[in-house]
């Protein structure tokens, strides 16, 4: 009885429940007209309605678009603008009819239930992603080659981060570039021998040669070279005739000591590119020593001194006027020999895809002491070797002398030993090493008869499991055999290395690919910025199967020497660095220093130490070498090196005051002040404004060409944006301004501008100070965004808030961050 | 024939069009040439444009002999972009939204979407900016090239057809191998086909002998900053008149190149760029002059290449469009755009004044590009998003 009565009590409560739960549902599909409705007519009649056949979209934000079959999940990051603007307050705008709290509340509940889907979406690989991956591949060095620039360019065509929206990206000249980039790859590193890179002669391993640097012939490296400078600033008149012949003497005695140098090979020297040797050395290891010291340093002491007591400021052959403190600088340096990569050769022309300028070695050269000096180094792939000499900081060297004061002093010009570097005997090259197998793939070095079917078929699937393809063996296995027969071995297996590189399977990622290995693809991709390695994919399995921490798993990202590859490739895109410093204001030096690497060595910093957000935009340290030393005006800029980076206390630290993104932010020519505050307000403090009106132009700033009426000064436009409160300008400027102020005290290159304001810079550090929280969601977002590929949607908004709480105990530190994030979408 | 030799033709001419096919099915071979040419400065409206109802103008009087082969489209507009730099961009796509598209320009759009019966697509040898491909991308441009580097690409670059051939038959293996057990209209799949598709147009135009040209390439001239090589305009319309003539391609996009000083042309009141965004200019005699002299030069560069193909009986199979990328480069506004439309058998009218009195523009520039396609053979009523045409007036 009882039973029986429990069962018509069950049976009573499920059907009463389940007619609870069908009301339910019925009246969340109103709920979803209902609210549908709302956003039409709250949102809808300025983004997108057409009356009298005009559409009306303002902010350039059109809702019309995403609107069309109600609200989908393809949209969810335009949705997240939304919600942003909802949740904000900032929309619907003042002067229109007020969203009611509830309503406004609904809508907001509305799309995080309905958008509320975890997603990484199928990627395509970038250029850089497959450069990277070929040269672990093929052991050769992405710093002095790579064969994929063609790549590069089609990818960075319009500037857009490559994975977002990379489905436009896949087109037949992306295929063509990687095909001929796979074509320089295999036949340098995979042809039994290269073909158009050519080594002088071979040499053998124990075996020294001696190295003559230029027409100077293993004596004084650089007098030569003065002498001739010199001459152009002494002509005519009596001293000039003097010098002439002592220039000539001169000449003559250095043509006097070349005898043999056939048998010799050449170093070329920098800074006479139009002379260059015409062939490189083998690839090897090697062992280059030589005795040297430097001489008549002096001259630099008794210059300063004398130039000092005129007290006049000297000019420079570019007629700028150069003051003392290039002598200061000067005086605190040693002369220095820098081996460089010169690059590979072929015939007189640079080969494709190599770059010179990797520093292998730089020795400072005592004064007045023969000393011993020696290094090794290798070479992957013949190539030229340039030696440099280095006798000033960079823009100070010595052979910038301003013999322009000596001359108008009698008879001092040859009362001066010139400064300079001298080898005594010889540059001595020495193989130490044979460098026979290249990599995995090579088939140099191995007998023609032992190149079979077998053999290449064998190479071809390690070459499957190297690019973590095993899952699609069969396919890829299959394109050799395709290949028509009539093609020789080596023919059909260079192809099948090219297209399984340009194959489906491995151009794209797929985090959700649902076969093993494909996680871990996408997820080195995303990390290390290349293909996995073995290491990887066992450590990224046990971090998945929750065996290790993710904490322990973002550290061992973040150790490793690839996360450089991530930082490069996202502060390039998240600081937007593709402005090119022009030529006609700034000089060789100012657009040589090294301020991407400054950031990246910074960040990197800031990952290692699972440093604070808000340290990232303001710190009170720098980490510099010596010529960023110098150009932020460091007073201790002397006791830096010129390559390593140090740390060192000051109060303009972050990236905000590093010369990357105040050279981004401009139009390299002239600063930008809105356009830094515009990025500040949407990457600091995560407030991003619409887009300008396109009638401003932000390019005129400072075109005093241009008579367009605009006000001309800073000050000016300032005041006209914020004079009229009702203008279009003010709703935004109100909030970029007072930024705007603060990066007005810099010049293009992040110098301190002549008129500094101190207060709206203290203003906006000490409010990056106060928001660490809004630093915090900011910089999670970008990091989300670059990750995974793909703009933040509403999903990831909350992930952001979660994140963001959850790291607050801590300050909101950077590795905290990552790795909440790396554990929410890859674990 | 190795695998070297082979993959060197192949990539050759990546920089020229050979796009992805078109999303159009139904097409038909163009019916004229189209030329477009684009200074981004533009003209002076006080040098350009004709008083009302007339050709009568400082630069127009440089045409006189083309007066009848031609009609200038006088304030003509475009509603949706007003000024700034960034507007380049909608110069010949009439985007609305200049920044994040879509887009297409129209030399894209009809080299989309006609039958290819010529070795390019399309010939770009115009400024960075201005054309953009059917995934709203830049497309690359030849204006990096020395003049013999782009004589070289449009009239010597050919390959042996048993090379292409061989080409395709590896191709078509690995797009078998390759995409096998994948989804039959994957997006990748889609770019291989289209890679076979230019290999056999490729052998089509491989096995026809390469034209004889009579061309001097060797104008190359520096700028100032040794920027590049550069060529005079003449020769970019040269390269025009030639590749029509040789049927190299119905489409094409000239700009002239970026020089700042017109060095032989003596102009003292600053370079091209500073001169041509005075917006006073008229006011003062001097700086007038020299502009005019730029300006002029433009047009007798534009007046000799109408010579020219009137010479070679083409000028009513080429549409010529001639168009300036600022209405007023001193206030860099595209309120009005100086647009001149010449040849195409067209009905030509001499002026269509393009505002009415209370100076709203009742003909946009895209009813223009909507009837250039229509004389083109296309069947389109609307091009980004602007419904209407000009046929009524310029088409016979």
């Amino acid at each position: 009885m009882i039973r029986s009565f429990l069962y018509i009590f069950q049976l009573s409560l499920f059907i009463s429940l389940s007619y609870t739960v069908q009301a339910q549902e019925k009246s969340f599909k109103n709920l979803d007209s209902s609210t549908l409705s709302l956003i039409q007519s709250k949102c809808l009649r300025c983004h997108g309605e057409i009356k009298n056949d005009r559409q009306k979209i303002k902010g350039d934000f059109d809702l019309s678009k995403i609107m069309k079959k109600g609200v989908e999940f393809k949209h969810s990051d335009q949705w997240a603008k939304v919600l942003d603007q909802l949740e904000k307050q900032t929309m619907p705008p003042e002067d229109t009819k007020e969203l009611k709290g509830e309503d406004r509340k609904r809508m907001i509940d509305f799309l995080y239930k309905k958008l509320n889907k975890k997603h990484i979406e199928k990627r395509l690989l970038t250029s850089r992603e497959i450069a990277h991956s070929m040269s672990d591949i093929f052991k050769y060095d992405y710093d002095v080659y790579d064969p994929f620039e063609k790549l590069h360019f089609i990818t960075n065509i319009d500037s857009r981060y490559p994975t977002i929206n990379s489905s436009s990206l896949l087109n037949t000249n992306f295929i063509k570039a990687i095909e001929f980039g796979m074509d320089e790859v295999v036949n340098r590193f995979v042809l039994p021998e290269s073909k158009n890179i050519k080594a002088k002669k071979a040499i053998n391993p124990g075996e020294s040669y001696r190295a003559y640097v230029k027409y100077n012939s293993g004596y004084v490296i650089t007098n030569q070279e003065y002498i001739d400078k010199l001459s152009r600033f002494m002509k005519g008149g009596t001293r000039g005739r003097t010098l002439n012949a002592a220039i000539k003497a001169e000449k003559k005695r250095i043509l006097n000591l070349r005898t043999d140098d056939e048998e010799r090979l050449s170093i070329l020297e920098d800074s006479n590119r139009e002379r260059a040797v015409k062939y490189n050395f083998p690839k090897g290891k090697y062992r280059i020593s030589f005795k040297a010291t430097a001489l008549n340093r002096k001259l630099i002491q008794e210059n300063y001194q004398r130039l000092h007591a005129l007290k006049r400021p000297t000019k420079d052959q570019r007629g700028q006027i150069r003051t003392l403190d290039v002598w200061e600088r000067l005086r605190h340096e040693k002369a220095r020999l820098d081996f460089y990569h010169g690059g590979s050769q072929d015939g007189g022309l640079l080969a494709q895809g190599s770059k010179s300028g990797k520093l292998l070695k730089s020795f400072v050269i005592e004064d007045n002491k023969e000393k011993n000096y020696s290094f090794d180094f290798e070479l992957r792939s013949p190539s030229i070797i340039s030696i440099k000499f280095e006798n000033g900081p960079k823009g100070g060297a010595v052979w910038k002398l301003s013999l322009g004061d000596i001359k108008k002093q009698s008879n001092v010009g040859m009362n001066y030993g010139l400064p300079c570097i001298r080898i005594i005997g010889d540059v001595i090259i020495k193989k130490i090493e044979n460098i026979n197998q290249r990599n995995d793939f090579d088939l140099s070095n191995i007998g023609i008869e032992k190149i079979t079917e077998e053999y290449v078929k064998n190479k071809i699937h390690n070459f499957i499991k190297e690019l973590s393809l095993e899952n699609n063996s069969s396919r890829l296995m299959g394109i050799y055999d395709l290949l028509p027969k009539q093609l020789s071995i080596i023919e059909r297996y260079e192809l099948a290395l090219m297209w399984i590189v340009n194959s489906e399977d491995h151009l794209y990622v797929d985090f959700n690919g649902g076969k093993s290995g494909d996680a871990a693809r996408y997820v080195s991709y995303a990390l290390l910025k290349q293909k996995p390695s073995e290491a990887f994919e066992k450590y990224y399995n046990l971090f998945k199967t929750k065996k290790i921490t993710g904490s322990a798993f973002a550290s061992k990202i973040v150790e490793s020497k690839q996360f450089n590859n991530f930082l490069d490739e996202f502060t390039h895109y998240w600081l937007q660095q593709e402005v090119v410093l022009d030529k006609r204001k700034f000089n060789s030096v100012q657009r040589s220093l090294p301020f991407r690497k400054e950031t990246s060595v910074y960040l990197r910093n800031i990952f290692a130490g699972n440093r604070p957000v808000h340290e990232i935009f303001n710190s009170n340290y720098k980490i510099v070498n010596s010529s960023l030393a110098k150009h932020y005006d460091l007073d201790d800029y002397s006791k830096f090196d010129r390559y390593e980076f140090s740390i060192i206390q000051n109060e303009l630290g972050g990236i905000l005051n590093q010369g990357s993104f105040f050279i981004s932010q401009s139009s390299g020519v002239d600063p930008l002040p809105f356009k830094r505050a515009a990025w500040i307000l949407e990457n600091v403090f995560d407030h991003k404004l619409s887009e300008p009106p396109s009638d401003v132009d932000e390019l005129s700033e400072g075109d005093s060409q241009a008579e367009v009426k605009m006000p001309k000064t800073f000050k000016e436009k300032v005041a006209m944006h914020l004079g009229d409160k009702s203008g279009a300008c003010y709703s935004c400027h109100k909030v970029l301004d007072p930024v705007a102020f603060a990066m007005n005290n810099f010049s293009t290159m992040g110098m301190i501008a002549k008129e500094f304001e101190k207060a709206p810079l203290d203003n906006l550090r000490e409010r990056i100070t106060s928001e660490k929280k809004v630093l915090a969601s900011a910089f999670t977002k970008q990091l989300i965004s670059y990750i995974v590929g793909r703009n933040t949607n509403v999903y990831d908004k909350k992930i952001i808030q979660l994140i963001v709480k959850k790291t607050e105990n801590n300050g909101y530190r950077v590795r905290d961050i990552f790795t909440e994030i790396i554990s929410t979408y890859f674990r | 024939m190795n695998r070297r030799s082979l993959i060197k033709s192949f990539i050759g001419s990546s920089m020229l069009g050979h796009a992805a096919s078109a999303s159009i099915t139904k097409k038909s071979p163009a019916k004229k040439n189209l030329v477009i040419f684009v200074t981004g400065l533009g003209f002076h409206p006080h040098s350009f444009t004709p008083k009302k109802g007339t050709l009568d103008s400082d630069l127009m009087s440089r045409l006189k002999e083309h007066h009848n082969d031609l009609t200038v489209l006088r304030n003509i507009g475009q509603n949706e972009l007003s000024r700034g730099h960034g507007g380049q961009r909608g110069v010949i796509t009439c985007n609305r939204n200049q920044r994040n598209g879509p887009f297409i320009s129209l030399d894209q759009f009809i080299a989309e979407n006609i039958t290819r019966t010529t070795p390019f697509k399309y010939i770009n040898i115009g400024e960075r900016g201005l054309s953009w491909n059917k995934d709203s991308r830049a497309v690359q441009a030849l204006s990096h090239l020395t003049p013999e580097e782009i004589f070289k690409e449009l009239f010597t670059n050919q390959q042996l057809p048993s090379d292409v051939k061989k080409k395709l038959g590896i191709l078509k293996s690995i797009r078998t191998q390759a995409t096998r057990g994948k989804k039959n209209q994957s997006e990748y799949r889609k770019i291989l086909e289209t890679l076979e598709d230019e290999l056999e147009t490729e052998i089509k135009w491989s096995s026809m002998k390469a034209p004889k040209v009579d061309f001097d390439t060797g104008l190359a001239l520096a700028d100032r900053h040794g920027r590049g090589a550069i060529s005079p305009i003449l020769q970019r319309f040269n390269f025009a008149t030639a590749s029509f003539l040789h049927k190299r391609t119905n489409v094409m996009l000239i700009s002239p190149s970026y020089i700042d000083k017109y060095l032989p042309l003596k102009v003292e009141s600053g370079s091209y760029h500073a001169v041509g965004h005075m917006a006073k200019a008229h006011k003062n005699g001097k700086v007038y002059d020299d502009m005019l002299k730029i300006e002029g030069h433009i047009f007798d560069c534009f007046s000799q290449f109408l010579t020219s193909l009137k010479k070679e009986n083409l000028l009513n199979d080429t549409i010529v469009l001639f168009k300036g990328g600022f209405g007023n480069p001193g206030s860099h506004s595209r309120q009005t755009l100086p647009t001149i439309l010449a040849g195409g058998g067209f009905n030509h009218q001499g002026v269509i004044e393009c505002k009415n009195e209370r100076e709203e523009n009742i003909h946009p520039l895209a009813h223009l590009y909507v009837t250039i396609m229509h004389q083109m053979g296309l069947d389109i009523d609307e091009f980004s998003s602007y419904r209407g045409n000009l046929d009524r007036m310029l088409i016979k």
